[in-house]
């Protein structure tokens, strides 16, 4: 037993030094660290049980900590507020949960809701997708063609004003099984996470997006 | 009318197995109950929907999935430290524990993923195979890009390590972690093996560059962050989150780039179209030989096309600065020559910009001359670039490189090679680059 000791004591102390050395990995360095001291100082391995307590456990929501403090970080470059919400909650709520087990599902649980958020939201990228048939519209509207063509143009723009409309409907429709009463909110495409996937400048995105919510009604 | 069950069946599979196996186990108690009541409510919602994706819709609003794994786990946790806490501490029964779980990972690797992919993979649709015996079965691939045996191996390694003769539990946890084998068996290295091996398709592809700088810094960011962790191994955490900054990045510009690479295709297809419209033979052929009344359509064509061209070209202009001319000079032009992604030749761009450009105004035919000339490129089969099988024949070679020689063939077959007379693209001798 005496052996077993001091193998443990090298075996907790190697478990902290995964995390030496990074600092993005903090918490779960302190955490580790923690644990290891409880061993160093056990003169039987029977004194373990008692002197570890609950220790251990801390190193999990410790790891949760460090991964989502590096998340926040990142979200926060990138301004995505939505994926932001989901790490705010998990950061403030995560020190309640008592067993690695509890952070496991406490995580997944704001993960998963967060995943409707984000879904919710993205969906309102419809307008990207339907910024090529808003051209098109623009471009029957303004082109010049022989009069004995006209009506060919009209009725070209007309459709596409109708499908454009139906393309909305359909996207309510189905979300709304997502989350009951989501509406598509255009104007949310002017905040950075979706207005920077726009391959356009600032003025054409607000005027394309005006003649967007004038055409569908939005 | 609830879900069909050739769907729903697929999707409760595993989790009525999980009932099964804890019944199995004579497992009871207010988690096992909890997973129960979530699996019974799984099958009250598909058989209240006849709409499968409100039926995941709701599921997920109840967020039932994830609430019936924790009670599973959690009944199984429970079960366990029962167990434990009887047998009290035995590090001998602890390692065994650890090395037989490992033991039935690698067979579990071995013995059935590996196999069963095989067998999906082997999907048969006879005509085909007539043809071309192996080109459903992806065996090759699988073996090579399924990389289980280096996993497998790290797995071994650590099962070796712990039925040495004295190996004690505390040894083997300690030594995993000092050889890199615990970061072995997460098979963190093969992520590095993935980005190297879309290095080479994105080399082979030529989309565009994003693709390759993108890979080449993923790679290069794995390799930072080994160097920096005492086991050489980066954190996955670190590395995910690394990646996903690059792919972030890069976005937006591909974006621009597709846009821009798209309108200008546009452009040039409507000056085609549109000039080949006046020629004798387009009623004869698509798009407009399968219309009601083709020579009425072609009409339209000659009349619409320009009017439609002229608004593209501002737009163009209006969102990019870019005008017909400086297509020719930007860089997504001169990428898909080089590439051989475009599909004309340089002799009909050439012709596109001299001679039909300026006249596809509103209101206004094509010469009679330019006409001629137009069908003369058609006859002649000089339109399209004669080098655009460059593409598919890298990604043939680099298909090879990984699969084994002629694989590429057996699988898909020979590409077919369409008759192309023009001169190959020279960028050197292109005017207006």
């Amino acid at each position: 037993m005496k052996n077993l000791l001091h193998e443990y004591k090298a075996y907790y102390k190697v478990r902290a030094s995964r995390f030496k050395n990074n600092p993005k990995y903090r918490h779960s360095y302190n955490a580790e660290q923690v644990v290891s001291e409880a061993m160093q100082n056990c003169s039987e391995l029977s004194e373990f049980k008692e002197k570890l307590g609950d220790k251990n456990e801390k190193c999990a929501p410790a790891l949760i900590k460090d991964k989502y403090l590096m998340r926040k970080t990142h979200y926060e470059e990138m301004e995505e507020t939505v994926r932001l919400e989901c790490v705010n909650k998990i950061l403030t709520t995560v020190d309640k949960c008592l067993t690695a087990l509890d952070v496991a599902t406490h995580v997944t649980e704001i993960e998963t809701q967060n995943g409707i958020d984000i879904s919710m939201d993205e969906a309102n990228r419809h307008f990207i997708s339907e910024w090529d048939r808003i051209d098109k519209i623009e471009i029957y509207e303004n082109a010049e063609v022989p009069s004995k063509y006209q009506h060919v143009i009209d009725e070209r723009a007309a459709k596409a004003k109708e499908k454009l409309k139906e393309s909305v409907n359909s996207l309510e429709e189905n979300n709304d099984k997502w989350r009951p009463g989501w509406k598509h909110t255009p104007e949310i495409i002017l905040e950075h996470r979706h207005k920077r996937l726009l391959p356009y400048k600032e003025a054409h995105i607000k005027e394309q997006l005006s003649k967007y919510r004038l055409l569908i009604n939005r | 009318m609830p879900i069909d069950p050739m769907m729903i069946d697929a999707i409760f599979k595993p989790f009525s197995d999980m009932v099964n196996d804890c019944k199995a186990q004579n497992l009871t108690g207010e988690d096992f109950d909890k997973m129960c009541e979530m699996f019974d409510r799984m099958n009250e919602l598909a058989q209240s929907h006849d709409d499968f994706n409100a039926f995941n819709g709701q599921i997920m609003q109840e967020n039932i999935y994830m609430k019936f794994s924790d009670h599973y786990g959690r009944a199984l946790a429970s079960k366990a430290q029962a167990e434990q806490e009887e047998k009290g501490y035995d590090d001998n029964a602890l390692l065994k524990q650890s090395v037989d779980a490992l033991k039935n990972v690698v067979l579990e690797l071995k013995n059935r993923s590996l196999k069963r992919m095989k067998k999906e993979a082997r999907k048969d649709l006879d005509h085909i195979l007539k043809q071309r015996p192996t080109a459903f079965d992806n065996s090759d691939e699988i073996q090579e890009l399924c990389k289980n045996e280096a996993i497998i191996d790290a797995i071994q390694s650590v099962i070796d390590l712990g039925e040495q003769d004295g190996m004690t539990l505390p040894v083997f946890l300690r030594l995993q972690i000092e050889k890199g084998l615990d970061r072995a068996m997460e098979g963190v290295s093969l992520v590095r093996d993935g980005y190297v091996y879309l290095l080479g398709w994105s080399n082979a592809m030529k989309i565009h560059p994003y693709e390759i700088k993108i890979n080449e810094e993923k790679i290069d960011t794995y390799d930072r962050l080994a160097k920096l962790s005492d086991f050489n191994f980066p954190q996955t955490d670190e590395l995910d989150l690394e990646h996903e900054k690059i792919d972030y990045n890069y976005k937006p510009d591909i974006n621009i780039w597709e846009e821009i690479k798209d309108r200008w295709e546009d452009l040039l297809y409507d000056l085609s179209h549109w000039s080949m419209a006046h020629t004798k033979v387009a009623p004869h052929i698509q798009p407009w030989a399968g219309a009601k009344n083709p020579h009425r359509y072609v009409k339209e064509t000659m009349g619409i096309c320009p009017g439609l061209f002229k608004q593209r070209e501002r737009l163009l202009h209006k969102y990019f600065e870019i005008t017909f001319l400086d297509i020719f000079n930007h860089p997504t032009f001169k990428w898909q020559v080089e590439s051989q992604w475009i599909g004309y030749s340089q002799e009909f761009v050439e012709f596109l910009i001299e001679k039909v450009y300026p006249e596809c105004l509103p209101n206004n035919k094509l010469s009679k001359n330019i006409v001629e000339e137009r069908e003369v490129f058609y006859k002649e089969k000089r339109e399209m670039n004669p080098e655009d099988h460059k593409p598919l024949e890298r990604v043939k070679v680099y298909y090879d490189s990984k699969f084994g020689e002629g694989r590429h063939e057996a699988k898909y077959g020979q590409a077919e090679r369409y008759e192309r007379n023009a001169v190959p693209w020279n960028w050197d001798s292109f005017k207006y680059k």
